[in-house]
Order: C-alpha cells, then structure tokens, then sequence
C-alpha cells in the first residue's frame, strides 16, 4: 500500500545483466550430465502435476461459497511451490536451500472491488471459510452459484523444459557449480574470488474460475548466477552475470556453465579501467538485452490497466495517440518460449497472447487483468498475475521488448559524437503519474566522436517515459531478450519473474547521472 | 496466545527430533504463525479487503559442516517430517566447512529481562469497521484539501507476528508483537498528461500512536499539490537536505558494506575500517533491537543471538559489523548480529527549517527514484525528487535529476543533523545535510 505510485523493478542481489556478443542457445542435452529425470516431456508440462491439489468438485464448492453474497466473478487459486539452491563461495558448496509452499486463495471481484483471503490447511472446510472471507466484499444476499460442472481448459503450449531441474541428481547440480567456479578461476590469473548460486524453482497452479473453468499449468525456473571479485596492481573490482529462463535442466550445457562464468569475469575485468562519466544530457545507446528495463520502466508500468483505469498514469486516455517515436512497436508476450516472464495461461485462467502495446509510436492497447477488462469495456490480454496463492491479481507484464528496426550497430555508434554506450542494467523505478523513471548502468562506454571510448560504470540514467521514448531516433536490427534467470519486478507488494530486452536502440537524450558536470548537448529531434 | 505458543513450540520440538535422528550435528527451527488484515479504498470506496493468517517453518541444519537452509508452509506432522528429510538429503553431498554452525553456546548471554512493549491488543479489540473507517477517512480528507485532487486512496493494514525459536543447543525464545499501518494518497493534475502522486503515511506497533487519519490524508494532498510542475535543475553541484522521511537512504548505501559476507567475500569498501574515522563527526548511528515500541525491536536475532544495542558508527568512527556466527569465524571476530534492527541515527540541535535556512544553492530531498551502488568501490547513482533551496528558501519542485558520486565522500561530508527523526520507520533518521554534492540534471 505505501507504494500506491511507485513500482521498483528489483533485481535484489541477482541482478540482471546483458550478454555482449551472441551466443548460441544451445537445446538439448550436449555436455551435461544429467539423468532423464521423471517430470516433463515433449507433450506438454500439464500432463505432469505432482497432485496434491483439491479435486474439481471442492474446488466448483468453495467457488459456489465465495459467490453466495453475489459478485461479478470468483477464483480459487491452488498453488504448490517447491525451490532449491545451492551456494558456493571459497571453492566449497557448503550451503543449500530448499522451500516449499502450498496454499489455496479464494477471490471475489464485485465491480471495482475485491475481496481476498487464504489458507494453507488444504481441507474443504478452511477453503469454504477463506472464501466466506473474501464474500464480504460483495454485499448482495442473493446467492449466484454455479449450476453446470466446471470443465478442464486444455492449455496450448508447453514449456521448454525437457528435465524438471527439481527434479535431478544433487550430485548434477553440485557440478553445474563447481563447474562455474572452475570456468571463473581459470578465466583469468587475476580472479581471487568467485561465488556462485544455482537456483531452481517448480511452480505448480490450479485455477478455477466462475466465468471459465479449471486451469493446470506447471511453470519451471532455472538461474545460475556468478559472481568475481578481481585484482589487479592493487585495485580491486567485482562484476556478475547469470542466465537462466522458464527452462529444464538441459538447459545448463557446458557452453552455458562456461558463457555465464566467462562473461561475468570479462565484465569485471573491464572496470579496472573504467571512468565515471560526466553529468548531465546526452544521447544514450544501449545495447540489446538488459536494456529492456528502459521498456519495462518508460513505458510498461504505466500501460498497466489498474492505473489507467483509475486514470493515474501518464498514459491514461491516450489509446490511439502518439506515444512514441514512429520506430518504437514495443510488445507484451506470455509466448516468448523459454524467458522468465513467459506463461501460458495467466493468474485468472486467461490463455496468454502476443499483445502489440504501442505501434509506430501510436498506444494500441493497455495490458488488462480481467477486473480493469470488464470495466473499462476492453479485451483481457492475460496480463493477471500474482506473487502466490497469497495474493490476488494484478494487471502485470510478462516479457515486454522492442521489436527490431533497420539500423546497424556501427552506424548507431558512429552517430554519436559524444555520449554514452550502456551495455549492461541492473535495476530501474518508475513514477507512474508523471511518467518519470530511472534504471541504473551496471557498465558501458563512453562514445567519443562515433567510436566506443574508455568503460564507464556505476551510474544511474533518468527521464520521462513519453519524452524519452519519443527522442528514440534509432532501433537497431539485433533483438535481444534477456536471458536471465533471477529477473523479478515488484508492485504492490508482489514480485513476480519477468522477462524483457531490446535492439540497440539510442535515445538522443537523457539525464546521467555523473559527477563533473558534461558539455551542454542540444535534443534531436 | 499460550495456545499458539504451545502449538508452535511443538512443531519446533518435533523439527529438532526429526533432525537429530536423522543424524544432523545441529539444528535450529523457528515456527512462526502471523496474521493481517488489510483495507484499500479509492474515493469513498472500499476496493479491497483481504484477511488471512498464514503459518511458516524456517529450518537450519548442520551436518558435520555441510548445511541447509529449509523453510515450507505446510505444518502438517506427515509434512514436516518429510520436509526435514528433504532438507537432510540436500546437505549429503555438500562439502563440510566447520565454520557453518549454531552459535557458539559460550557466547550466548541471557534473553534480555527487557518488555519491548510492541505487542498492542487493539489489534483485537478494535473493530474492523472502525479500522476500514481510517483508511476512508485518510481517503476523504485528503479529497478535502483541493478539488484539483481528482483521485485518492487510504489504506489500513494490520499484522501481529508470533515466533518461536528452538535450537538444538538449548535456545528457547519466544516473540510476540503488531504493528498497524494508516497510508493516504492523492494525485493532481499536472500539464502535459503528468499526475502528481504522493502519499503519507503513519507505522507503528500500537495503533494508538497513529494519529487522526485526516492529517494523513490532508499531508497526502499537499505533498501532491506541491510537486505541481517539477522539473530538472542545471547540472552543477549542490547541498542536499534530505528530508527525515526519505534520509534512510543513506543507510541503505552502507548496509551491504557493513555486511559478514561482503567483508569476507572482499566486496566492501569498510573492509579494515573498524575503530576508524570514514564518517563525519557529526554521524552516531545506533543498532537498537532493544527500543520500547520499535518497528524492529526483539530479543534475539534468526540465529538465536540474543538482542543488544551497539554502536555502528559512533561520531564518525566505525565501531561495528553486521556479524553471523559463520562469517564473524571466517573473519576471526567476534558475531554481532546477521542482521539490522532498528537503526537510529543521533539527532542535533536545528529543525529542518533552520537547516535550510543555511543553504545558498541545494535541493530538499523528499524522495529517491531507482539508484544503486557498489559496496566495493562506493560508487552511487540516484534519482532524486525534492524542491530547489535557494538562499535559504524552499523553492520550486525539482524531479528527474540524479545525484551521484562516493559513499565514502558523502558521510565524510555530513555537515548538520536536524532534531527531528522521523518517528514511523524501523530507521529513526532525522533531516540531514550533505553539502557538495555532484547533481544531474539539465
């Protein structure tokens, strides 16, 4: 609640990075060595619930109890969350961690209203009573229940996850890190120390909604994340890197234990000779991938329903205007296979889409839940989230990015005379109502008379959505989601993983953060 | 709620004898069991209620050095005792490092004899209308204060948390205690499609010390009404005041520098600065677990550290780490704590109005928008929201600027600490003034 305004994109203390350079994704199974776990297969996950959840028939009668007082619409949301990681610092995997939680929401929605409570004893006579709970937000006495049985809605898709990581040896993830700590030590004579988490998540759902039916979905998470402190004449430096997705176990080829290590020693490498750059306006390039913070804070947020519905966002009544520069077709998915926001079904059993947000510049749709759909008269886009069966839905982004333009990375350089080339973000905030946002450079360059100059480091970046997504001038033709495994953003007092990522694109102006003061440079326009 | 208590310990005993016949070296289990209640209302209108309690296991296992972390919701005896098997299967394979165990017991004092006085029965005996009712009232009144205000909110929460730690080595601790929340919000109209949005807000752990929601609102509504038009300042240096509300920023800078894995790990620019002089004179800032009616009071830390108030910087000189029994062995000192309680930063002798008063060219800091920093090198950059100071008076909202430079300069440069430490936070931090620091902007 205090943050009615603000919304943090936290990245905690596994914060996004961005590859520099392409690497492959590498399907399959090459070089690792993990068993065929029992779990997911080629069919889909849905097939593979580990049970546990209330059968159909409780499920449509605490539904019938959350509608007795009335209400427009109700859920029961069953969710049973397994995690596990691994941690190693000093050469030695001494710590690991395992959760689990299982629990059961029951909403009731009553106009602009909601009702919301929960349980975690799984009997029908405490989910009857978490539903008479949240009834209370509806004041009618007329019972509205269900009359025909609610049916099992088949869910298009499947994750790609071959090997539920949950699921595999501990002698296997226990290589995996001592893997990426082998890679890291033998990168460079200058690393002195390397830590390394693995973490891995199964996140098992069943929805039932008054308006739809009942939902199952099974949503992995993988991350690996490497962190390197270094030093060199006496300076000493740190840098990390990770990777991850909605992927199995597979996924952790040596390419990959070795792409996350390499990259996250080359990038603290680099700072040893970096500068802090000066203060003030100049245009920005950033480089594809992590970039994409800019999306989620400039503009995503505030195309996010509840806000606009109340008429808090910047974006507020614009559908149709010019939100953006013409090169700008910034998009939502629930489908972009394998990244972390990615989900086929949403929170409230919506089946996830490709939504097109801004196009050429002009707003086209904002990211609705069902509530804020149903009021403002505008189709859902499976955009409902929630945290865990202890909270109730929000409209949230899932993997928000830029779709690619024409431009090369070189000419986008070259046409800077002087500014800055970001290259790797960490974490970002956004002011709804003034549209005003800023996200934080872990790393870049300076660029000096159109080539790439000394690294820079450590510097926050600030501006208006609308202004600074109308100064973009350039979008390169090199799309690049993120590949992160840790990406989490909060709202409300909900952290959920999403995805997001960019082409190069450059801004011809934006504030940064610096500390001597940098020649006056005009706004393109 | 001896009931709850008794309840709890029993999943706590249960935890300990499942670990010990599975073979486990040591163990610790903190069951705890809490309970909210929340409203939300938008413009006279209730728009959310929520109400539940929900129940947690948090367990720490130590098998001859190799060690898990395991927490799960699922209390059910059948549950817990699969759950701790599960939680001994992941330390099989680990590697042993014998600094990872309890707390060593020759270190362990006393619970303190002290009543932290932050348990408030109101949360009980006061009805959940009247409760719904200041969340409406912090709503109205702030709709009062100008009709320009097109949309306002008023929230109420409230939490009461029980806990119950055991471990193997014979702690037993038990901690009771609420904490009530009263929030208002307001947005206006600016130029340009912008809203304005600020909110106010009231915490503590006895809703009595909340005051009357009205001034929670009507605050609300004025803070918004005076960011009407915000917009960057020159590039250049300036002071920053930052006001008492937005001042825990600057503990946030040093929390991970302070932290046992960041000195061990070399990640931080405090490494070998204990009992040296890396702040301003003027700089006191007190860990107190101890506080009467303290967000953040209690009598023993997550390990079972029994709670003391010691100094972490003492007029500019660094007197502690933040220390858990596995990094205080791997650094050879002694463990303070893993973890922050309140923290509170010593008050002076001016008001913030006499502080600005001395100010030729700054900016009063009310608000940080994203920002970060590198507990290695003390590098910060942030977003700041605020007004312009300008000999000596408040003067036009300023927003999208960032501010940027060292950690280590900027409590160095600490130059005055107001007397007013802004009294519903776990951080108790008063106006502070920062001058010279390097500004972002046009």
């Amino acid at each position: 609640m205090k943050n009615i305004s603000r919304r943090q994109f936290v990245s905690g203390v596994l914060k996004g990075g961005v590859l520099v350079g392409a690497l492959p994704y590498v399907p399959g199974l090459i070089g690792c060595a993990l068993r065929n776990g029992p779990g997911i297969d080629e069919t889909g996950l849905q097939l593979n619930g580990s049970g546990g959840h209330p059968s159909p028939e409780v499920m449509q009668r605490v539904l019938n109890a959350a509608l007795l007082r009335g209400g427009d619409f109700a859920d029961v949301y069953w969710q049973r969350q397994t995690t596990q990681s691994l941690h190693l610092e000093d050469d030695k995997v001494s710590r690991a961690g395992v959760g689990a939680g299982m629990g059961v929401g029951v909403r009731v929605v009553n106009g602009e209203q909601t009702g919301y409570a929960y349980t975690e004893e799984l009997t029908e006579k405490s989910m009857v009573e978490a539903a008479k709970t949240a009834s209370l937000i509806a004041s009618g006495t007329t019972a509205s229940p269900l009359d025909t049985p609610l049916e099992p809605v088949e869910i298009p898709g499947r994750y790609p996850a071959r090997v539920i990581m949950t699921e595999i040896d501990l002698a296997d993830k226990i290589a995996i890190v001592e893997k990426a700590n082998a890679f890291a030590k033998a990168a460079d004579p200058r690393v002195e120390r390397v830590q390394v988490i693995q973490q891995d998540a199964l996140d098992e759902v069943m929805i039932a909604t008054s308006d739809g039916g009942i939902f199952h979905d099974v949503r992995p998470r993988v991350g690996l994340f490497v962190m390197v402190v270094a030093s060199q004449d006496g300076k000493t430096e740190r840098n990390y890197y990770n990777m991850g997705g909605r992927r199995g176990a597979e996924f952790f080829s040596d390419e990959i234990i070795a792409a996350v290590s390499d990259e996250a020693v080359r990038r603290t490498l680099l700072l040893f000779d970096a500068v802090t750059p000066p203060a003030g306006t100049m245009p920005v390039v950033m480089a594809p991938g992590s970039s994409g913070i800019l999306l989620h804070e400039a503009v995503g947020h505030g195309l996010e329903a509840d806000f606009n519905r109340k008429g808090l966002s910047v974006y507020a009544d614009r559908i149709g205007e010019k939100v953006a520069s013409e090169l700008c077709t910034v998009v939502d998915t629930g489908l972009h296979e394998g990244d972390l926001g990615s989900l086929r079904v949403d929170d409230e059993g919506i089946l996830t889409e490709k939504t097109v947000l801004i196009e050429n510049g002009k707003l086209r749709t904002y990211m609705q839940d069902k509530l804020s759909a149903a009021v403002m008269g505008a189709p859902v886009t499976g955009n409902g989230r929630r945290q865990s069966y202890k909270h109730y839905v929000q409209p949230r982004m899932r993997v928000t990015y830029m779709e690619p333009g024409h431009h090369e990375k070189d000419e986008i350089i070259s046409s800077v005379d002087r500014g800055i080339y970001a290259v790797s973000f960490s974490n970002g905030q956004v002011s709804i109502g003034p549209g005003d946002f800023s996200f934080y450079v872990n790393y870049g360059f300076l660029i000096e008379k159109g080539k790439i100059g000394p690294p820079i480091k450590d510097v926050n970046l600030i501006g208006n959505g609308p202004e600074v997504l109308g100064r973009v001038t350039m979008v390169g033709d090199d799309l690049k989601i993120e590949p992160s495994g840790f990406g989490a953003c909060g709202k409300g007092g909900q952290r959920v993983p999403v995805g997001y990522g960019q082409p190069h694109v450059k801004v011809s102006a934006i504030s940064v953060g610096g500390v001597e003061a940098a020649p006056r440079v005009e706004v393109e326009t | 709620m001896r009931e709850t208590k008794n309840e709890l310990t029993a999943i706590a005993k249960r935890v300990l004898s499942a670990a010990e016949k599975l073979g486990a070296s040591q163990s610790s289990a903190s069951v705890s069991r809490s309970r909210f209640f929340k409203v939300g209302t938008r413009n006279g209108m209730v728009e959310s209620l929520e109400e539940s309690s929900d129940r947690g296991l948090f367990l720490r296992l130590f098998v001859n050095g190799k060690y898990a972390e395991a927490s799960t919701s699922d209390l059910s005896n059948q549950a817990v005792d699969a759950f701790v098997e599960r939680a001994f299967e992941a330390t099989r394979l680990l590697h042993p490092e014998p600094d990872r165990a309890l707390p060593d017991s020759e270190l362990i004092e006393e619970l303190p004899a002290v009543d932290l006085d932050n348990f408030d029965p109101a949360i009980d005996k006061v009805s959940k209308e009247r409760k719904m009712d200041m969340a409406l009232r912090a709503d109205k009144a702030a709709r009062a204060v100008d009709e320009a205000v097109f949309s306002a909110q008023g929230g109420f929460n409230e939490r009461r948390g029980q806990q119950v730690l055991l471990t193997s080595e014979g702690f037993e601790g038990y901690q009771d205690s609420t904490s009530f929340y009263v929030v208002g919000s307001a947005a206006v109209q600016d130029d340009d499609h912008r809203r304005r949005s600020q909110w106010a807000y009231q915490q503590g752990v006895k809703l009595s010390t909340l005051d009357d929601p009205e001034s929670i609102g009507t605050e609300a509504a004025r803070r918004a009404l005076s960011t009407l038009g915000a917009g960057p300042v020159p590039t250049g240096t300036y002071t920053l005041v930052l006001e008492n509300r937005a001042a825990p920023w600057i503990l946030r800078l040093i929390r991970g520098p302070l932290s046992g894995q960041s000195l061990h790990q070399d990640r931080s620019f405090l490494k070998g600065k204990l009992n040296k002089k890396i702040a301003a004179p003027k700089l006191t800032i007190t860990d107190n677990p101890l506080m009467k009616q303290g967000l953040a009071s209690r009598l023993f830390d997550g390990e079972g550290i029994p709670a003391r108030t010691r100094p972490i910087i003492e007029s500019g000189v660094l007197k502690n780490y933040y220390l858990d029994t596995y990094y205080a062995r791997r650094l050879d000192l002694q463990p303070t704590t893993g973890s922050a309680s309140n923290l509170l930063i010593s008050p002076g002798t001016y008001s913030a109005e006499e502080i600005i008063k001395g100010v030729e060219k700054g900016i009063f800091v009310n608000s940080f928008l994203g920002g970060n920093s590198n507990s290695l090198t003390g590098d910060y950059s942030a977003g700041i929201g605020g007004f312009l100071i300008e000999d000596g008076e408040i003067g036009r909202p300023v927003a999208e600027v960032n501010v940027g430079g060292k950690v280590q300069d900027l409590l160095m440069s600490l130059a005055e600490v107001g007397n007013d430490p802004f009294e519903y936070s776990r951080s108790r931090v008063p106006t502070l003034k920062l001058p010279g620091v390097s500004v972002a902007g046009t």
